[in-house]
């Protein structure tokens, strides 16, 4: 058994009057859109407005209150339609096995599917981590690796699993202005050279006008915005200003706005 | 009380059900043994000094008591099956699952809940690898090879910790072939076979609880804690309600 490389086609995403409620907050109220395959589609929104929801709807760690998640018309809460298709999510906070080595990050999946002998697993391991620049990392534990190293391995593990559809939650939240670019980079490259439909979450502006086919902004649990990067800054609509433009208003702060309303 | 009820009774429910995934891994457990032999090894280090050391005292302990009780009717012989059959039938199997608890439980909960807040279990699913492959099955299937040594040991200790005491306390000064042949009249095969399966039904329930209160962990650091309470109060709880059960059960089947 060697370690085969297999270009799977890239697949479709489509999320249908999805709502979704804890307890009594609706966090999810009638999102709806559709992704294309091997199309990068971004979704921005202030904190805890719903997006990472969505993506744990996608790759079926959540069930719908109701509504429907469909890859390749497939319902995406179904545990098969992930054996399936190949599916596969950079968590926003790395989520990797701090027991285990980088390698052994990188090498459970293969192993666990039997999809590479030991050799050839090494072989690709070390082709994943020189094209995200992680050389010598392999042996290093999961504790000692900087917040970006952390994430580049995340997404290493990810494309481990030869996915078709790749998930990114906040790939750029806590990293430097240059490393953020550089994951950018990162992930448009990935998608270039796999040709994988990528749905990535995020609050960066920059990533999302400079890599997203299109881009969906989420307020207060629905799409208030869907279209691309041009058209959502030419966008006059005052929510999505707001949100794009905020303006810091040292004289009138907002949380002082936001006490006076409850005080009212 | 009743919210208390219900979340035990939802407890046992999912434990079963984590029981039943677990056994469906064991033949893909099995292709890579490493992760049985770590947890192996862990299980045996983490306690076995600690079970000869508790054992060895309450048998000691033990044989002082009885001793002390039987100087008056001069039957200070029968010692050796006092402490014998108790460390065979009950306080071998007792002690060592609770020590397990202590040592094993708590550790197996810590780290699963850890895993479980981090988002390393909802990794595992998203690989398509069932989280009970890597978590479960290797620890319950190590506990069964570990506990019955483990409990041999306890009873060992604890017959050992008897005989010392028995021989040199002044007022009691059994010789050890006394203690010996009173011991081996009453301690039979069948109360060693008792006493073995009684440690492997508790060691399997101990993991299987910790585990269950691990996977159903939720929230931040905070709560990986509570879940290491949780486990262990559960636990020695479920031992201490179970073992008169389990014990009326072995005893009806000789």
């Amino acid at each position: 058994m060697s370690c085969p490389t297999v270009k799977l086609e890239p697949v479709g995403v489509e999320v249908k009057d999805l709502h979704k409620s804890f307890g009594d907050k609706k966090v999810l109220d009638g999102v709806s859109f559709s992704v294309k395959p091997g199309e990068i589609y971004a979704i921005m929104g202030p904190s805890g407005s719903g997006k990472s929801v969505i993506l744990r709807h996608i790759i079926g760690l959540m069930q719908a209150d109701s509504g429907k998640v469909l890859i390749e018309g497939k319902d995406a809460s179904d545990t098969a339609t992930h054996r399936q298709y190949v599916t596969s999510i950079v968590f926003q906070d790395g989520a990797l096995f701090n027991s285990m080595s980088v390698y052994d990050n990188l090498a459970l999946y293969p192993l666990e599917h039997r999809i590479c002998d030991k050799k050839a697993l090494r072989e690709r391991i070390e082709r994943v981590l020189a094209m995200l620049s992680l050389q010598g990392a392999d042996n290093l534990m999961p504790s000692e690796l900087s917040g970006g190293m952390k994430k580049r391995v995340a997404v290493a593990r990810a494309l481990m699993m030869q996915p078709q559809l790749l998930l990114y939650d906040e790939p750029t939240s806590e990293l430097d202005p240059e490393l953020a670019a550089s994951t950018a980079e990162l992930i448009a490259a990935v998608r270039a050279e796999t040709g994988l439909t990528s749905i990535v979450v995020t609050h960066d502006r920059e990533l999302a006008a400079s890599i997203a086919g299109r881009v969906a902004l989420l307020r207060q649990g629905r799409i208030a915005f869907e279209g691309s990067p041009a058209e959502l800054a030419a966008c006059q609509d005052t929510a999505v200003q707001a949100f794009l433009h905020p303006v810091i208003d040292i004289e009138n702060p907002r949380f002082r706005k936001q006490a006076d309303k409850v005080a009212k | 009380m009743i919210l208390a009820a219900r979340n035990f009774l939802e407890l046992l429910g999912y434990s079963l059900i984590l029981l039943w995934r677990s056994l469906a891994q064991v033949g893909p457990m099995f292709r890579r043994p490493r992760r049985l032999l770590d947890q192996c090894f862990f299980m045996g280090n983490a306690t076995v000094g600690l079970v000869i050391l508790l054992s060895f005292a309450i048998g000691a302990v033990l044989a002082l008591q009885t001793g002390y009780s039987f100087q008056d009717f001069g039957a200070k012989e029968y010692i050796g099956s006092i402490v014998g059959l108790s460390m065979v039938r009950e306080l071998g199997p007792v002690m060592t699952a609770i020590l397990v608890v202590g040592r094993i439980g708590s550790a197996t909960t810590a780290e699963i809940a850890s895993m479980r807040v981090y988002k390393e279990v909802d990794a595992l699913v998203t690989m398509n690898i069932p989280p009970e492959r890597l978590l479960v099955t290797p620890r319950l299937v190590a506990i069964l090879f570990i506990m019955p040594i483990l409990t041999l040991m306890s009873i060992v200790a604890g017959w050992a910790g008897g005989a010392i005491v028995a021989h040199n306390t002044s007022w009691i000064d059994l010789n050890y072939m006394s203690y010996y042949n009173t011991l081996a009249r009453f301690v039979t095969d069948s109360a060693v076979t008792d006493g073995i399966l009684k440690g492997e039904f508790f060691g399997v329930s101990v993991v299987l609880i910790s585990c269950a209160v691990g996977l159903r962990a939720s929230g931040g650091p905070r709560q990986i804690g509570e879940s290491v309470t949780r486990a262990v109060v559960l636990s020695i709880i479920y031992i201490l309600f179970t073992d008169y059960f389990v014990t009326e059960l072995l005893l009806s089947l000789h």
